[in-house]
């Protein structure tokens, strides 16, 4: 098989092609599960209060820009996702980007540069190549850098999320966030 | 540049019609098609006053109705000039840029210390979606590509304005398995000459971009295609079928140039009662695959074809079809006159994992050996005597899980604990190999093999298919591995005579991009992010890049125009070049 670059799937389509059969399987997508996991209203003052899930990600223009998104997450994502996603934040990371899914340039890797004046910087990775870095440190600046300016340019699969085990959100609260998550992204 | 030096050479007829593109002269460039016509008269009647040119025009009378065709001889692009392409380095005149594969460039304006000067000279933007696999030809000035859905263009090599534009008007239910694609001509004569993905192979007028012949190879709705560059011997126009995804029976076609009849085919899964027929079981056979999905070499010395096979089909199932599978992923060595098989060798037996083997096999002759050389898919440098086909050496030059023994030929073997499961299981490399139809290069300069690696491992799958006409036919899935590293890609030198990795090139993502050696020193290569990047041959210092702004899927090549060196690469919807300031 000569291989597309889209990792062979989608056999006689085009990537166009493929990709407005992904968007039509998201549209009829059941956009929420038909009993709810927990309570969106206690989920949705977790996610802005004390879960410190808004410091990084935004819901509907509101929140933090370190971590993606989650306005549609609800929408399009399992239940079981959702919950890995937060118990286990560096699964994902660790495969790294497939070639179908890099049609979304962001990966959120973490990275540690140290400047040539010795100002070292943690943050995400917004977009690299060979040559240079764009990245997001935690106070949400943004930096473009040469790598052959910097002293040094370390890449860590290790999500900069933290792990939320049980001991930081129990069960239950955990699926009031899912909850808030299901009933935006499903509207 | 000299437009017409080739033609006024010729004892007659070369004023009458001139092939090359008038305009290209520096004097005509400003003419219209009226005044250009008129040139030769005026330059005529100076010379000789209107009495002796009325006794030359006597005096030639029978060499200017013959003009045409002698003119047509001299200017082309005869088998000669491709034989000695070496010679009009100027030139790029078939996929590889000579028929040993090499890649190279004998242009050295461009090396190690103004290649930080390099600028962006043209963008010509297909108009197409979709990738770019295109490698373009140059002849005296002007480039020939093709683009996605089978067009196909002509353009000023200076400037990237376009001569002409051929799109092919295909059918809507074609079957090309990995994107609309297309990666070159062949040009002989008067004709520039690509495959189609309905399957049909077409000549166009280099002039004018009109079809000349149209001839239909294999039928489309079985899932036949083709998408590599044919390649030009003698008289005739080889190329090989691509559809190893839809269980055809791959091929190896060769067509008169001046008529498109069809003069040999050698059919890569031998039929009943041919050698070879005894290593497929029951009828797998008739939907064996092992496609011919890219271009081949040609050694004039001994006048064999050395054209490279893909999968058998299914890719991923080895149930139902025992045996060894020939000639599938195997090396075949065939007589350019008549396609009859000389030898082969097949570099994964019994392939369960998509080893297509169809990567670009270069020659390289050091001292009295004549070798041919293959970085495969499945992660093995191949080293092989020409004259016999017998292998000298495999080495590994990326991560491979898929074989850890060779068998009595030194042939690396898969072993047991990567055969494709129902449930999956990671191997190494993945689906799509440590390299792929991307083109690698030889530089007899550094005497190094440069090869676009992808360090990516799979999870590779398996379950039961039946087939039916014209529909996939893989016999499995395959799925990114959560127990891989995280992928990523670079450009290797390897050295041909220890296999040893001299040098690499890091992406931070695996690349499709092919390579190109240059005989300033200079090794060019592309990345997925969009990067174009010239490298210290050497040493694998990077020199300079510039960001195109699409990812390439292509391998670059070089020309000159006016005594100038350009490099161009296709990257996303667009064909690039770039030279000295």
């Amino acid at each position: 098989m000569p291989a597309n670059g889209t990792n062979g799937q989608g056999v006689g389509m085009t990537d166009q092609e493929i990709w407005e059969l992904i968007t039509y399987i998201r549209s009829v997508e059941v956009k929420a599960p038909a009993k709810p996991i927990g309570d969106a209203t206690h989920g949705k003052e977790l996610f802005y209060g004390d879960a410190n899930c808004s410091l990084c990600h935004m819901i509907s223009g509101k929140g933090g820009r370190l971590g993606p998104e989650l306005t549609s997450v609800g929408g399009n994502r399992t239940v079981e996702a959702i919950l890995d996603s937060v118990r286990n934040p560096s699964r994902r990371l660790a495969w790294g980007l497939t070639e179908p899914t890099k049609e979304f340039a962001q990966e959120y890797e973490t990275v540690t540069v140290v400047t040539v004046n010795g100002k070292e910087i943690k943050g995400v990775i917004l977009n690299e190549d060979h040559f240079s870095v764009q990245m997001m440190d935690t106070n949400e600046q943004i930096y473009l850098l040469e790598k052959d300016k910097l002293r040094s340019f370390q890449k860590s699969r290790e999500s900069m999320m933290p792990k939320y085990d049980a001991a930081v959100l129990n069960d239950k609260d955990l699926g009031d966030v899912v909850a808030y998550l299901i009933n935006v992204g499903g509207k | 540049m000299s437009v017409t030096s080739n033609c006024v050479a010729l004892p007659c007829g070369c004023f009458q019609r001139p092939l090359r593109f008038a305009f290209f002269s520096a004097e005509t460039r400003h003419l219209n098609r009226g005044d250009r016509r008129e040139v030769p008269q005026r330059a005529l009647r100076r010379a000789f006053g209107p009495r002796l040119l009325a006794a030359l025009i006597s005096f030639l009378a029978p060499c200017i109705l013959l003009g045409p065709f002698a003119c047509q001889a001299g200017a082309q692009v005869t088998f000669e000039r491709l034989l000695n392409s070496a010679k009009e380095p100027q030139n790029w005149l078939t996929y590889s840029g000579d028929y040993a594969g090499r890649r190279f460039s004998p242009l050295d304006q461009i090396n190690p210390g103004n290649a930080r000067t390099l600028v962006a000279k043209w963008v010509y933007q297909t108009a197409g979606t979709g990738k770019l696999e295109t490698t373009p030809l140059v002849v005296d000035g002007v480039l020939y590509a093709t683009g996605q859905d089978d067009r196909a263009f002509a353009l000023d090599g200076r400037t990237g304005r376009p001569i002409w534009l051929y799109q092919r008007q295909l059918p809507s239910d074609i079957r090309p398995c990995c994107g609309r694609v297309n990666r070159g001509f062949a040009i002989l004569g008067d004709k520039v000459v690509f495959g189609t993905l309905d399957a049909h192979l077409i000549a166009l007028d280099a002039k004018t971009g009109s079809v000349i012949w149209d001839v239909a190879a294999a039928d489309y709705k079985l899932g036949y295609s083709f998408t590599a560059a044919p390649l030009a011997v003698k008289n005739l126009i080889v190329l090989g079928v691509s559809g190893g995804e839809y269980g055809v029976r791959g091929f190896i076609d060769a067509y008169d140039a001046t008529t498109g009849e069809r003069k040999w085919r050698f059919n890569t899964v031998p039929g009943p009662g041919e050698p070879g027929h005894d290593t497929w079981e029951g009828d797998s056979w008739k939907v064996g695959g092992a496609p011919a999905w890219n271009t081949g070499t040609y050694d004039p010395s001994t006048n064999q074809l050395f054209w490279p096979t893909g999968n058998p089909a299914p890719s991923n199932r080895g149930e139902g079809r025992a045996g060894d599978n020939l000639y599938s992923n195997s090396l075949l060595a065939l007589n350019a006159d008549t396609g009859k098989l000389n030898w082969y060798f097949q570099y994964t037996k019994h392939d369960e994992h998509d080893w297509d083997a169809t990567q670009v096999p270069v020659m390289i002759d050091t001292g009295s050996k004549h070798l041919i050389v293959q970085a495969n898919r499945n992660g093995f440098f191949y080293v092989i005597d020409r004259a016999n086909g017998k292998l000298l050496s495999a080495n590994a030059y990326g991560k491979i899980t898929w074989s850890d023994g060779k068998d009595a030929e030194g042939r690396p073997v898969a072993n047991q604990g990567a055969k494709p499961t129902l449930e999956g299981h990671t191997v190494c490399p993945g689906a799509l190999g440590v390299t792929n139809w991307m083109a690698p290069t030889y530089d007899p300069q550094t005497g190094l093999f440069y090869v676009t690696a992808r360090e990516q491992c799979d999870i590779f799958s398996t379950a039961p298919q039946p087939y039916e006409a014209g529909h996939a036919y893989y016999g499995s899935a395959y799925f990114p591995s959560d127990k891989a590293e995280p992928y990523w890609g670079a450009l290797r030198a390897i050295d041909p005579a220890t296999g040893q990795i001299k040098w690499e090139f890091r992406h931070p993502s695996p690349s499709w991009s092919g390579a190109l050696s240059t005989a300033g020193g200079v090794v060019f290569t592309g990345d997925a992010e969009g990067n174009f990047i010239a490298l210290d041959a050497q040493s694998g210092k990077a020199l300079w890049h510039f960001e195109m702004g699409g990812e390439v899927y292509a391998s670059p090549m070089a020309f000159a125009v006016d005594g100038k060196q350009y490099v161009a690469i296709a990257a996303g919807s667009a064909v690039y070049s770039f030279g000295l300031p």
